[in-house]
C-alpha cells in the first residue's frame, strides 16, 4: 500500500510522516529502554577526590554489568540539603547520599525512602557495619547503607606537650591539669572556631556523655528530657570551668572551626575537640605532629560512649530502578570499594572488616570498635530547629558563662514546643 | 540610518496589519492593543511576583516543614512571632541597618562631587572608588570578616601597632551589627557614587553659568543650583538604599551566620535560619510576610512621588 502510493505527492508526504512517526517510536522505546538501564546518583559528596573515586566506582559497575549506565548528579554539600527535600518528592534518583540518624529519620517517618532490611540481611552487612547499624535504624528497620564515619576527640601540638612534660589525659581532672599548665606557660589550652556553632557541640555532646551516660543523652535528644534537669546543670558545671579559667581561645565566635587550627600547629593552642578535618586540613608534613586522644573520663564508672558520625545512601521509595540500585548498593558496599571511597574523602569506611595502610586511619577504627555505644552528633541526633536554638545557646555559653540559667530556660522553652 | 530604518519600516506595516485586523475581529475596540501589548509583562508579573507572594502569605498560615503535609495553624505564626524574643532583636537590627545605610547616599554625594573632575589621574581614582560594585558582596563579607579577625587582621595588627588590645568586633553582640554595616556600607557607598556621578554629568551648565554670573559662591551655588537639579537621583539613591538595607542577608550568611548567639541577624536572615536550617517553612513565611509589610510602605513612599513627579512633569 505504501509502496503503490509511493509516487504520488500526497503518498510521499504520508509516507514522510509514518516515517517521521516511526523514527518517534523508535526513540521513546530507546528512551524507555535506556531509562530502565540507566541508574540516577545524586550526591553531595563532591570534593575532588570523593567525585574522582565514585567515578571510578560506578564505571566499575558499568563495565561489570554492560547496558547499565550511570548517571551521578554532583552538588555541593549546602546546596544538598536544601534541594533533598524537594527532589525525593519531584524528580526521585535510584540513590541519593545523606546523613543517617535523625536526618535520617525526618525521611524515613514520611516513607520517602525504601526499607533495606531483607537487603542487610541478603549482603551479608550486620555484622561488618555492626557500630553503624543504629545510625541507619528507624525502629528495627535499616534504610541506609552507611559509606562512612566520622570520629571525634582531642587532637594535640606533641611538641607542646612534651616541651610541658604532659602525657594525654586520661581523666577530667588530668585534662584540667594539662590545662593550667599550658595556660602558665602562655599558650591557649583549648582553640576553638564557634562561628559556624557546630565545633561546640563536642563538648556539651562528650560531658553529657561522660556523665549522664548515652540513654539519657538520647533521651535528651529526642525530647524527652529536661534541659534545666540537675544533671544537665551539672554538665555545664563542668563545662563552666574551663571557661571561666580561660583555657579557651578569647573570642572564639570570630573564627570558623578552619580558622582556628593554625593556633594548633602553630603552637600558639595546645588542644582542639575536633574530628580528623584537623588533620586533613594541614599539609602532611605536620600530621606527625599532631596527636590524638579520646575525651577522658569524667565520671568513673561511667561506660565508654564515642561520637561517630556516620554518612549514608538511601535509596528513594520514589525510585524507577529498585533493583539495580540495590545491586549497585551491594556493589558499592565491598570493602575495597567502600574503603577506597572512604579514603578518597579522608573519612573512615563503614566496615570494621577492612584494613587500611594509614595507620591513623586504623587507630580510629580502633576507637571506633572499642565504643561501647555511639550517639553520632548534637546537630544530627536532635530535632533541627533545637539544634539551631542549642548551638546558639552553647555559643553565648561560651562566651558569657554567667548567663547558664536563662540559657538553659531559653533552650527548655524551645525543646517543649518543639517536641510537643 | 537608512540602513537601521529599512527592516524596521518593512516590519512595522505587517505588525499594524495584525493588530487591525485584531482589533476588527474583537469588534473595533480601541483596548485590544493596550491589553495585547500589556500581556507579556503583565502575565510575567503576576507569575513571577505575586504569585509567590501570595502563596507566601498563605503558607504563612500553615505549618509546614516543606515536604510533609501542611497543618493549618492561622494566625499562630504570628502569634509566635511577636512573643519570639530573637524577632525583636532582628527588627531593631534591621532599624539599625536602615538608619546607618542612609549614611551610603551622603558618602556617596560627597565622593561624586570630589571625583568629578577633569583630570584624566580622576578616572583611575574613580575606578578604584567603583571596584566594590563589581565584588560579589560575598566577597566583600569574607575580606572583612578577614580585616575584623582579632588575632590576624589588619585592625588587630592597627591596635596592636598603638599598644591597645583590638576589639573582636564579630564577636562582640553590640558592635558585630555595625561591623557587617560598614562592610555594606563599602559597596553601596559606590552604588550611590555611580548614581551621583551619573546626575552630575546631566547638570545644566548654562544655569551653573547664569548662578556663576550671579555671584553664587560655592556653597551656595551647590545649595541652590547643584543639588535641587540632583533631587531626583538623591531621591532614588536613597530609597533603593534603603530597600537595599532591608533586604541584606549575604554579608550576615558569610561574616557571622547570624552570631554571635543570633544577635546580627536581620529579619531576612531569620527567615533563612528558619526555613532551611529548623525546617518551618510556615513560621519562615510569616517573618517573609512581615519584612514585606516593612519593605511595601517604602515602595509605597517610592511609587507615590515618582507617579507624583511623572504627573507634574506632564
Amino acid at each position: 500500500m505504501l509502496g503503490e502510493s509511493a509516487m504520488t505527492k500526497r503518498g510521499l508526504s504520508r509516507r514522510a510522516a509514518t516515517a517521521g512517526l516511526a523514527v518517534l517510536l523508535t526513540g521513546i522505546a530507546g528512551a524507555a529502554s535506556a531509562q530502565a538501564q540507566t541508574l540516577t546518583i545524586n550526591t553531595d559528596r563532591s570534593g575532588a577526590g570523593q567525585k574522582a573515586a565514585m567515578t571510578k566506582i560506578a564505571a566499575d559497575f558499568e563495565s561489570k554489568n554492560p547496558g547499565v549506565k550511570v548517571v551521578i548528579n554532583f552538588s555541593d554539600v549546602e546546596s544538598y540539603k536544601t534541594s533533598i527535600r524537594n527532589f525525593l518528592v519531584t524528580t526521585p534518583p535510584d540513590i541519593a547520599f545523606w546523613f543517617t540518624g535523625a536526618r535520617m529519620r525526618a525521611f524515613t517517618k514520611r516513607n520517602l525512602f525504601e526499607d533495606l532490611t531483607d537487603f542487610f540481611a541478603e549482603q551479608k552487612l550486620e555484622e561488618p557495619m555492626k557500630p553503624f547499624i543504629a545510625a541507619v535504624s528507624d525502629g528495627d528497620k535499616r534504610f541506609m547503607l552507611p559509606t562512612n564515619f566520622t570520629t571525634w576527640g582531642f587532637y594535640y601540638n606533641k611538641d607542646l606537650f612534651e616541651k610541658a612534660g604532659l602525657t594525654p589525659p586520661k581523666t577530667w581532672d588530668e585534662l584540667m591539669a594539662a590545662a593550667a599548665k599550658l595556660k602558665a606557660s602562655g599558650i591557649i589550652p583549648f582553640t576553638i572556631g564557634t562561628r559556624d556553632l557546630w565545633a561546640n557541640d563536642l563538648w556539651f555532646d562528650y560531658l553529657n556523655l561522660r556523665e549522664n551516660g548515652l540513654e539519657f543523652h538520647m533521651a535528651l535528644m529526642d525530647g524527652k528530657e529536661s534541659y534545666t534537669d540537675p544533671r544537665i546543670k551539672k554538665v555545664f558545671e563542668l563545662w563552666a570551668e574551663p571557661i571561666k579559667k580561660g583555657y579557651f581561645i578569647e573570642n572564639a565566635s570570630s573564627y570558623g572551626w578552619q580558622e582556628a587550627i593554625p593556633f594548633l600547629s602553630q603552637g600558639k593552642a595546645g588542644m582542639y575537640l575536633l574530628g580528623p578535618y584537623v588533620r586533613t586540613s594541614l599539609p602532611a608534613e605536620l600530621h606527625d605532629k599532631i596527636g590524638f586522644f579520646k575525651f577522658p573520663e569524667v565520671k568513673p564508672g561511667v561506660p565508654n560512649f564515642e561520637e561517630l558520625s556516620v554518612n549514608g545512601v538511601a535509596i528513594p521509595s520514589g525510585a524507577k530502578n529498585k533493583a539495580l540500585a540495590k545491586q549497585f548498593l551491594a556493589f558499592f558496599a565491598q570493602p575495597e570499594n567502600i574503603a577506597a571511597f572512604a579514603k578518597a574523602g579522608a573519612v573512615l569506611p563503614s566496615r570494621i572488616d577492612v584494613t587500611l595502610d594509614d595507620p591513623f586511619s586504623m587507630s580510629q577504627i580502633e576507637h571506633a570498635k572499642a565504643a561501647k555505644g555511639s550517639s553520632q552528633f548534637y546537630d544530627r541526633d536532635t530535632d533541627p530547629e533545637m539544634a539551631q536554638i542549642g548551638m546558639r545557646g552553647f555559643q553565648e555559653f561560651l562566651a558569657n558563662p554567667e548567663r547558664v540559667d536563662t540559657i538553659l530556660q531559653r533552650l527548655d522553652a524551645a525543646r517543649v514546643r518543639i517536641f510537643k | 540610518m537608512i540602513l537601521s530604518s529599512g527592516p524596521a519600516r518593512t516590519v512595522t506595516p505587517s505588525w499594524r496589519t495584525v493588530l487591525a485586523r485584531l482589533r476588527v475581529r474583537a469588534g473595533g475596540g480601541d483596548l485590544v492593543t493596550p491589553a495585547l501589548l500589556l500581556l507579556p509583562p503583565l502575565s510575567l508579573f503576576v507569575l513571577m511576583i505575586v504569585s509567590p507572594i501570595l502563596q507566601s502569605i498563605w503558607i504563612s498560615l500553615y505549618e509546614w516543614d516543606g515536604t510533609g503535609p501542611a497543618t493549618w495553624v492561622g494566625l499562630a505564626n504570628y502569634r509566635e512571632l511577636f512573643a519570639d524574643a530573637q524577632f525583636y532583636v532582628s527588627l531593631k537590627n534591621n532599624a539599625l541597618w536602615l538608619v546607618f545605610f542612609l549614611l551610603a547616599p551622603v558618602i556617596g554625594l560627597a565622593l561624586a562631587l570630589f571625583l568629578n573632575q577633569k583630570l584624566l589621574e580622576m578616572r583611575l581614582v574613580k575606578s578604584l572608588f567603583f571596584m566594590p560594585l563589581v565584588l560579589a558582596p560575598v566577597i566583600v563579607g569574607v575580606v572583612f570578616t578577614w580585616f575584623y579577625d582579632p588575632t590576624f587582621g589588619i585592625i588587630a595588627i592597627l591596635f596592636r601597632a598603638i599598644g591597645s588590645t583590638p576589639p573582636a568586633i564579630l564577636s562582640n553582640e553590640t558592635l558585630v551589627t555595625f561591623g557587617i554595616i560598614v562592610a555594606a556600607l563599602w559597596a553601596q557607598v559606590a552604588f550611590c557614587l555611580v548614581l551621583f556621578l551619573a546626575g552630575l554629568s546631566q547638570l545644566d551648565s548654562e544655569m551653573i553659568a547664569a548662578a556663576r554670573l550671579d555671584g553664587a559662591e560655592r556653597w551656595s551655588l551647590f545649595r541652590y543650583i547643584v543639588l535641587p537639579q540632583l533631587r531626583p537621583v538623591a531621591f532614588t539613591a536613597s530609597i533603593l538604599t534603603v530597600i537595599m538595607s532591608l533586604r541584606n542577608f549575604d554579608m550576615i550568611a558569610v561574616m557571622t551566620q547570624g552570631g554571635p548567639y543570633g544577635s546580627s541577624t536581620v529579619l531576612a536572615y531569620q527567615m533563612f535560619d528558619a526555613t532551611i536550617f529548623s525546617f518551618r517553612a510556615g513560621y519562615g513565611a510569616a517573618i517573609a510576610t512581615v519584612l514585606f509589610a516593612i519593605m511595601s510602605i517604602y515602595i509605597a513612599v517610592f511609587l507615590w512621588h515618582s507617579l507624583r513627579q511623572e504627573a507634574r512633569e506632564r
